[in-house]
């Protein structure tokens, strides 16, 4: 992979904010059909439940999967939505293997804590304006 | 009546055996233990329909990846993400619990899907052994259980699927319960595949075990999952074939096919009939295969259809032995008129040669046909002398159907006289025609002698002659009346047994009873 498409993958895994929501995109990538209970869901990719339906929601929102919302089923029918080519079809390449998986969740963290960084920088700017108009 | 309204496989043979395929509808049980074929039976039963058929297909699976289903059907040369993209096919994971509580919801999410892309066929990989509590695969209450699987059954009536269900037998055999499974009452069709253990070798048999609403045939097959094709199945040789085939055992009394052996047709009365079948016996090295190829050679010389299928030998092997005795096949062949068909005999399935000599025959449409040896084909199979003389009964009933001379070469072991024609394989009533060939010991040498021992609605002499076979040139069968250089035949008596005897040139005398 070419340096400039690694730094824009690791711009966009930037969309993904933990490691559950890598491992679902992984087992969607395998089962792209899949008709599940949230429990079954959550054994498969091994996390606790509440993390599994956060992960989920947060995937539906960015339209990477599709669920079907149907209150009397127990079960969900989850279709995967990623494109055969493009940053998520390379994600799901390289995080096939354990070392590519390992590598995909570094690059997570330090993309989690530069925003958590960027955040406490922007809080940080706002209180010395706010205190500025307060002085003023 | 109405005409039934079957959905065709489309796997290769399996129609044949299902009499043109399964009632629209039926709930199909493959039953076989792990690695025995039913996840590629079922998904080429899906596939064939999507892209053969133009019915769509859903394929559930609860344990193997689609991932790995997809990979493995590529093997194949089945593409099932293209098919997906077509909206041909949906392969969807879940597991046997979801899957029975959305059977038996009128607005089930699976069944929704199977509508969206118009399914008519469906394939569920795979349920554990029945009788079990649920579809979890724990042991428990038989009834329950059988409401269960009816359930199931019922949520696939209702959309009018005809579905695929593979059950994992615990063992390599069927286990023959006392009182058979529940998968058994319910299932309209019952396929059970198994690996059967051959001689070291292993080898895989279909049966259809019962299939409700049309005819099948019966008794285990044999079938073969072949890369970049996928399964192909081969009619066990015994079932009973075309109508026709039973009623062709008449032959042809006006025409001759004669054989290529100067002074043997002389024996024959001037060849073999079209349609008979002729067994060539004797011990290794008596010219039996020199013989076959005359005749295959005078075949390709009146420009029939000639056809050699060797068990013994490989086509170069005998285009070789041929050239020794002065006959080339290269042009014959090149011109479409000779064949030359091997086959190793190690390892050989029955089903599936018999099917391949059947193809051949049925395309090639010789007229005459030599097959060397039918010793090979026996000590193949081993003991199975049943297995060895339904596949000769088989044999002569195809050929005869096709109106076709056949010769067959038959290694007798015993090398001076003959105290059997055929031995153990007991197949001489199935022949019209019997050639006796066997040295015999004339002072210090052996020298050749043939014998017409039998020969069906044709009357002849049963006179043993001498034959050579030279260099360059083949076999042929010497005169009664040989030079007086040497003594005839006709001076002996005793020459198929293992001392022949000089006449004395007085009579013997008379015994007084």
């Amino acid at each position: 992979m070419s340096g400039r498409r690694f730094e824009h993958l690791l711009t966009s895994i930037g969309v993904l904010r933990h490691s559950c929501e890598l491992d679902l995109l992984l087992f969607f990538h395998r089962h792209p059909h899949a008709l599940l209970t949230s429990d079954r869901l959550a054994a498969y990719v091994g996390y606790d439940l509440n993390q599994t339906a956060r992960s989920l929601d947060l995937l539906t929102e960015a339209g990477f999967l599709e669920r079907s919302q149907n209150p009397t089923h127990a079960a969900r029918m989850y279709v995967l939505q990623t494109p055969g080519a493009g940053w998520v079809a390379s994600l799901i390449d390289i995080a096939s293997t354990p070392d590519g998986r390992r590598s995909l969740l570094d690059a997570m963290k330090e993309a989690s804590e530069a925003d958590a960084s960027d955040s406490e920088s922007r809080q940080s700017d706002a209180l010395r304006r706010a205190r500025r108009t307060n002085v003023s | 009546m109405a005409e039934l309204d079957l959905v065709t496989t489309g796997v290769v043979g399996l129609d044949a055996i299902l009499s043109g395929g399964i009632p629209r509808g039926n709930v199909i049980v493959i039953e076989g233990p792990a690695g025995s074929g039913k996840t590629t039976l079922g998904l080429e039963f899906v596939y064939r329909g999507a892209t053969e058929f133009d019915e769509p297909g859903l394929i559930v699976l609860f344990e193997v990846s689609p991932i790995k289903v997809i990979r493995d059907a590529a093997q194949f040369g089945w593409d099932l993400p293209d098919l997906e993209r077509q909206g041909k096919v949906k392969v969807i994971f879940t597991t046997r619990s979801v899957l029975q509580q959305e059977l038996q919801q009128a607005d089930s999410l699976l069944l929704a899907e199977a509508a969206r892309i118009g399914a008519r066929r469906m394939f569920i990989d795979s349920l554990p052994p029945l009788p079990f509590d649920g579809l979890n695969g724990h042991n428990g209450n038989n009834g329950g259980t059988r409401e269960m699987f009816h359930t199931l059954v019922q949520g696939l009536h209702r959309e009018n699927l005809t579905a695929m269900l593979a059950v994992e037998s615990a063992g390599l055999d069927r286990v023959h319960h006392p009182t058979p499974p529940v998968e058994e009452f319910i299932a309209d069709t019952l396929i059970v595949v198994r690996i059967e253990d051959v001689q070291r070798a292993a080898s895989r048999s279909i049966e259809i075990v019962k299939s409700r609403g049309h005819h099948f045939q019966m008794g285990s097959h044999s079938f073969r999952i072949v890369d970049g094709r996928g399964i192909e199945v081969y009619k066990r040789v015994q079932a009973p074939r075309s109508v026709s085939r039973e009623t062709a055992a008449s032959y042809d009394p006006t025409t001759r096919v004669p054989t290529g052996v100067p002074g043997l047709d002389e024996l024959v009365n001037g060849g073999y009939f079209l349609g008979s079948t002729t067994l060539v016996v004797g011990v290794s090295g008596v010219g039996k295969s020199v013989m076959a190829l005359q005749f295959i050679a005078e075949g390709a010389r009146r420009g029939e259809r000639s056809l050699m299928l060797s068990l013994d030998e490989t086509p170069a092997q005998i285009a070789r032995n041929a050239r020794t005795i002065g006959i080339d096949f290269e042009p014959d062949i090149a011109r479409g008129v000779v064949r030359v068909q091997y086959d190793s005999p190690q390892e050989i399935e029955i089903d599936r040669h018999f099917a391949q000599i059947e193809q051949i025959v049925e395309e090639f449409k010789p007229k005459r046909v030599v097959i060397d040896s039918l010793s090979t084909y026996g000590s193949t199979l081993g003991s199975s002398l049943r297995i060895f003389r339904d596949f000769f009964h088989a044999l002569v009933a195809l050929m005869k159907e096709h109106q076709i001379a056949a010769v067959y070469n038959h290694e007798n072991p015993e090398i001076l006289g003959m105290s059997s024609m055929a031995g153990e394989y007991a197949m001489s009533s199935l022949v019209d025609n019997i050639l006796l060939m066997n040295w015999v010991e004339l002072s210090d040498e052996f020298r050749l002698a043939i014998t017409v021992a039998k020969m069906r609605a044709n009357p002849t002499k049963r006179i043993t002659r001498e034959c050579e076979v030279v260099n360059a040139e083949g076999m042929r069968v010497l005169p009664r009346q040989i030079p007086p250089a040497a003594l005839p035949f006709s001076a002996y008596y005793g020459l198929v047994s293992r001392s022949p005897e000089r006449h004395h040139t007085t009579p013997p005398p008379v015994v007084q009873k």
